[in-house]
């Protein structure tokens, strides 16, 4: 048991230290803090453009080095951190960021138990189906899996401005400005998740269909639906345990893209917007969507991990 | 390679993918872009106009027009090799780096492969789009005025091929560590093959279609990111900034080729007005990840019949040899025995 946490929090610290590394990026090819210094002359109008002043790409590791520690040690006093953009001056980032996090929040993991949930039900009728009829069905399925997120979203979009002028009721509000919504971003971001689980729904109960078990269950002369509900269903949701990665970066690309095109000001948006000038920015939204879905990971792991032993011992 | 070029899937996935490539090449071959004069208004016989630009896909098949009257499908069809070109570079450069790293990490111990993986893992915790916009965005968004038309042409390009290569590399180095426990391969090691001579003859010859099968997938995730970049409005093929009107000074980005993502980022404020002028390039993306798709399914498919049918193949030559040499060696040892009885 202690063993089990000490490595899991090895590994916490070590995705961190990976995560710092990779959002500081920026600051190993440019000279960032140059940059935004010609940023604010701009803003101030006190010159029209930097022409003038040649920044080139390269590669600087002193500079890459002392950014990591400078945001390293400025996470120890999350007060004080500011952003900046075009036109805009500093502004203290916790309040603002705490909110739309939040926000966002509730929508992934909204969408996280509604894909899952979902996907089980789908996959649960799917099986039972006949053997043709689940051949086109599981196309279809492998087809809507192809189609990028982003264009999901887009379709859905041009599909709900065309029912609007259609039929006159408009589904949600095209651009929100300071009333959170809920329902549409979460179906919205649900459709891809959902996809992918039951395609991977679909491939574990293939491979659990030559087990002894259900032979033995079958001889039995159990139902069909019950062998599946009961005895099947828990051992295919053990190894989707092995999938919660894919599930969780396929879900966040979808958060970014979601929040982006239909303008919602959530996590996703501020960074895309604020992130380029701002690295830091990067690396405390990353860190901070990371912690909530790696302890639940964990607790699913610790979970299944308990039951599979119980299944052999 | 037969059986792949047979399987269905496979074909259909290939056909559309050429297609797109050489139609593409032929039409800015033969029939520049620059020849055909763009149509703001549209005439009916009687010379009274119809229709003003953009045209909807009603009035101009099958996509409709932009702006300026240009036919989207032409565009789509020209940035075809723009595109997948692009992509399809950017997976073999990625294919070649990874391929080498994941050579060395799968020779090297036990220690370094285990820290490289868990900080590796960061990059799966982190969408790939947002490490790409990340680096790409000071050059091409933030700071463009930096930067020649070469740079911010070269410079999302090697972004692109190095941001997947850690990940890559830790799944190749997966593969031939995974193949490595197999007998044939003990066997090889016990009778003191050295381990680039095992690579070379033993691990390569089923290592190399599941790296076609890892190219595909990596052609499929730069086609990804690149949607995304355009969605963000980052050009991969280069920008031009348009005047729109000299007196007010209103520029508007414009992409520099007709490049499916620069054409989604560059007229992004037209989903709803004239939509088609979105959707066109869309639906360049969709078709082309979806042939891709089918592709990879026609690989897996094969890649996984062929191991069954050559151990079929092995079974029968093993039953045919001793057939064969039987009778002599039973006449020899006959012999052998009536000589030592006599001697008895």
């Amino acid at each position: 048991m202690q063993n089990a946490f000490l490595k899991l929090s090895l590994q916490f610290w070590i995705t961190v230290i990976g995560i710092v590394l990779v959002s500081m990026l920026p600051f190993l090819f440019f000279n960032m803090e140059g940059m935004a210094m010609i940023l604010t002359l701009i803003e101030a109008g006190k010159i029209q453009d930097g022409n003038f002043i040649g920044v080139s790409v390269g590669i600087d590791f002193y500079r890459y080095f002392d950014a990591i520690k400078d945001v390293v040690v400025s996470m120890v006093h999350p007060g004080d951190l500011k952003y900046h953009y075009f036109g805009e001056v500093d502004k203290p980032l916790f309040p603002e960021m705490f909110t739309r996090y939040s926000y966002s929040l509730k929508v992934l993991m909204g969408s996280f138990v509604i894909s899952v949930l979902s996907a089980c039900l789908i996959t649960f009728f799917l099986i039972l189906l006949p053997k043709a009829l689940k051949k086109t069905l599981r196309f279809g399925v492998f087809m809507l899996e192809s189609i990028p997120d982003v264009f999901l979203v887009i379709f859905f979009q041009i599909t709900v401005v065309w029912l609007y002028k259609k039929t006159g009721i408009l589904f949600y509000e095209i651009v929100s400005i300071d009333k959170p919504i809920y329902f549409i971003p979460i179906i919205c971001m649900s459709i891809v998740p959902t996809m992918y689980l039951i395609k991977v729904l679909i491939q574990l109960f293939d491979e659990e269909l030559d087990k002894h078990y259900v032979e033995l269950a079958k001889a039995k002369g159990l139902q069909w639906p019950f062998i599946v509900l009961v005895h099947m269903f828990r051992n295919v949701l053990i190894s989707l345990h092995n999938h919660s990665k894919t599930i969780f970066v396929l879900m966040l690309s979808n958060l970014l893209m979601i929040e982006w095109v239909l303008n919602i000001k959530g996590i996703g948006y501020f960074l895309l917007r604020y992130g380029p000038v701002n690295p830091e920015l990067i690396t405390y939204g990353l860190i901070l969507i990371f912690v909530p879905f790696f302890l639940l990971f964990a607790l699913l792991g610790a979970i299944s991990r308990k039951n599979k032993r119980s299944v052999y011992e | 390679m037969i059986r792949l070029i047979r399987h269905p899937l496979f074909i259909i996935g290939f056909l559309i993918i050429a297609g797109l490539l050489i139609g593409s090449v032929v039409y800015s071959i033969y029939f520049k872009p620059d020849h055909f004069e763009p149509m703001k208004i549209m005439y009916d016989e009687h010379k009274t106009p119809i229709a003003a630009a953009p045209f909807k896909p009603s009035e101009m098949p099958p996509f409709g027009s932009d702006r300026f009257g240009h036919s989207m499908f032409i565009k789509v069809l020209d940035g075809a090799k723009y595109t997948l070109g692009i992509a399809f570079s950017v997976a073999f450069l990625r294919l070649l780096l990874s391929f080498l790293i994941g050579v060395i990490i799968s020779l090297s111990g036990k220690f370094v492969n285990n820290f490289l993986k868990q900080l590796i893992e960061a990059f799966n915790y982190t969408p790939m789009t947002i490490i790409v916009y990340l680096i790409v965005a000071p050059v091409l968004v933030v700071y463009g005025w930096n930067f020649t038309k070469t740079e911010q042409m070269l410079y999302p390009f090697i972004v692109l091929v190095l941001v997947a290569v850690p990940s890559a590399s830790i799944l190749i180095s997966d593969e031939i560590k995974e193949m490595m426990k197999q007998e044939f391969i003990v066997n090889s090691k016990v009778l003191g093959g050295r381990k680039l001579h095992i690579l070379r003859k033993h691990v390569m010859p089923f290592l190399s279609p599941r790296l076609l099968i890892i190219f595909t997938q990596q052609v499929i995730g730069t086609l990804l990111i690149m949607a995304h970049l355009g969605v963000l409005k980052v050009f991969v093929g280069g920008r031009d900034i348009i005047t729109l009107n000299a007196f007010e000074g209103t520029t508007m980005p414009v992409a520099m080729l007709n490049e499916w993502s620069g054409m989604i980022g560059g007229s992004f404020h037209e989903l709803m007005m004239a939509k088609w002028i979105i959707l066109a390039p869309i639906y360049g993306f969709v078709i082309s990840i979806l042939a891709l798709n089918f592709m990879i399914e026609g690989m897996k498919s094969t890649i996984l019949n062929y191991k069954v049918s050559s151990a079929k193949r092995k079974k029968w030559k093993r039953k045919k040899t001793p057939i064969v040499t039987a009778e002599k060696n039973f006449e020899f040892v006959k012999n052998e025995v009536n000589k030592n009885v006599s001697s008895l």
